[in-house]
């Protein structure tokens, strides 16, 4: 079993264990899981994290964008270091905007221009409403495993937007699987060098998995990229533009 | 026999609990600083506000508001099936059904599990439980800038005391 794997188990072992009730915070925010097995089994070492903050030190009132879900250690962890966090759920955005596409293309009637639903056309159209920022808006970007999950024509533009946003000296940390994963996480930032990996239900099954040389295209036009792998199949990639 | 009626009456200790009837609630239209905050207005799930709302207490809101909401010095909370299209400025704003528009919390904003929100966050405090959605940006002032933000007009951030550290010095023994 893997180790992926292993934790999406406990993961969900602890979930089907009923909470006293007591694990929360007087502020609402949940602290259950900070000291609760899980917390401790989905902490994974991040040396991608570690070169990520190190890189943004001793920037002043930055500005980073999570494309993940809205997680309060993450905003805390910038917040405290005087960033303005962003948040935008990519994946959740892409899954609820594929719902909408369904029902189009279900109302559609036959013979209408089917030409604007297709892959390419979609993924024109999921961006003219996501991912909005002024270009050089942000000094920093969590994409996480997101490429991972998007469709093959949304990659590239994903990720040409976000060359525009990132200011000049501006970095991305992305997560790579060096094989389809067993289940589905979404991450947050813990602490200096760990973030946490949580065990999900899946918004989408991994697409594909990438070559070192595909990453290495996409990101071309980034002045340096570094990868580490981890023992867990997980490639971290940080991109300094 | 048994002079049940004789027995003296318990008298309770400082440990027992004791039960008394609620207090009738009453709607206080100015509250001192001493009083405990009431949700003093409600706006029901089946009540739609398209407007200004401006006032000096707290609010529910559980239904439909669409506009502007103001509360100098009260907090409001949007109740799980409050929809709210609204920029916000109050004390305390908390987000239980789903919000859109700029959120100007000056003490804390809280977006509950059930919470959604989409728009601008500026407070200084901000609480995001598990499970909750938001779509926007974060920004935390701290106090000096709060006040300086109340006397007129917001300013920047100021350079933050915490920073990263150096990886290889973070790095475990």
């Amino acid at each position: 079993m893997g180790l992926l794997n292993k934790l999406r188990v406990a993961h969900e072992r602890q979930a089907a264990t009923p909470s006293a009730g007591g694990d929360k915070h007087p502020t609402g925010t949940p602290v259950g899981d900070r000291s609760g097995p899980a917390y401790a089994l989905g902490v994974r070492l991040s040396n991608g994290l570690k070169e990520f903050l190190w890189h943004l030190n001793g920037i002043g009132n930055g500005s980073l964008l999570d494309l993940g879900p809205v997680w309060q250690t993450t905003v805390s962890f910038f917040v405290e270091r005087g960033f303005k966090v962003y948040t935008e759920d990519l994946l959740g955005a892409w899954k609820e905007f594929l719902r909408v596409e369904e029902d189009r293309l279900r109302e559609m009637a036959p013979g209408m221009d089917a030409a604007e639903m297709t892959p390419t056309a979609r993924a024109e159209r999921f961006l003219s409403n996501s991912l909005q920022y002024s270009p050089d808006t942000f000094d920093a970007v969590l994409a996480w495993d997101l490429l991972d999950y998007l469709d093959s024509e949304l990659v590239p533009r994903v990720v040409t937007r976000l060359t525009e946003l990132i200011k000049e000296g501006g970095v991305i940390l992305a997560i790579f699987h060096s094989r389809k994963p067993d289940c589905f996480f979404r991450y947050r930032v813990v602490n200096v060098q760990n973030f946490e990996l949580l065990p999900s239900p899946a918004l989408f099954p991994a697409q594909r998995i990438f070559q070192n040389r595909e990453i290495q295209n996409l990101f071309s036009r980034f002045h340096s990229s570094k990868t580490f792998v981890g023992r867990d199949q997980l490639r971290e990639g940080l991109f300094i533009r | 026999m048994w002079r049940k009626q004789d027995e003296p009456k318990p008298t309770p200790t400082p440990g027992d609990r004791v039960v008394s009837p609620a207090p009738e609630r009453t709607q206080s239209l100015a509250t001192s600083p001493n009083e405990p905050r009431t949700a003093a207005g409600h706006v029901s799930s089946a009540i739609v506000i398209k407007g200004e709302l401006t006032g000096n207490e707290d609010l529910f809101i559980d239904g439909e508001v669409k506009g502007t909401i103001r509360l100098a010095d009260g907090n409001l909370t949007v109740g799980p099936n409050g929809r709210v299209t609204a920029d916000i400025d109050a004390r305390e704003i908390t987000v239980q059904g789903k919000v859109t528009g700029a959120l100007r919390g000056r003490e804390r904003v809280q977006i509950a599990r059930t919470g959604e929100a989409e728009g601008d966050i500026v407070t200084r405090r901000v609480s995001i439980e598990e499970g909750a959605v938001f779509h926007g940006k974060i920004d935390v002032v701290r106090a000096e800038e709060a006040r300086a933000a109340r006397a007129g007009g917001m300013t920047p951030s100021t350079d933050s005391k915490r920073r990263f550290s150096n990886p290889a010095e973070d790095s475990p023994e």
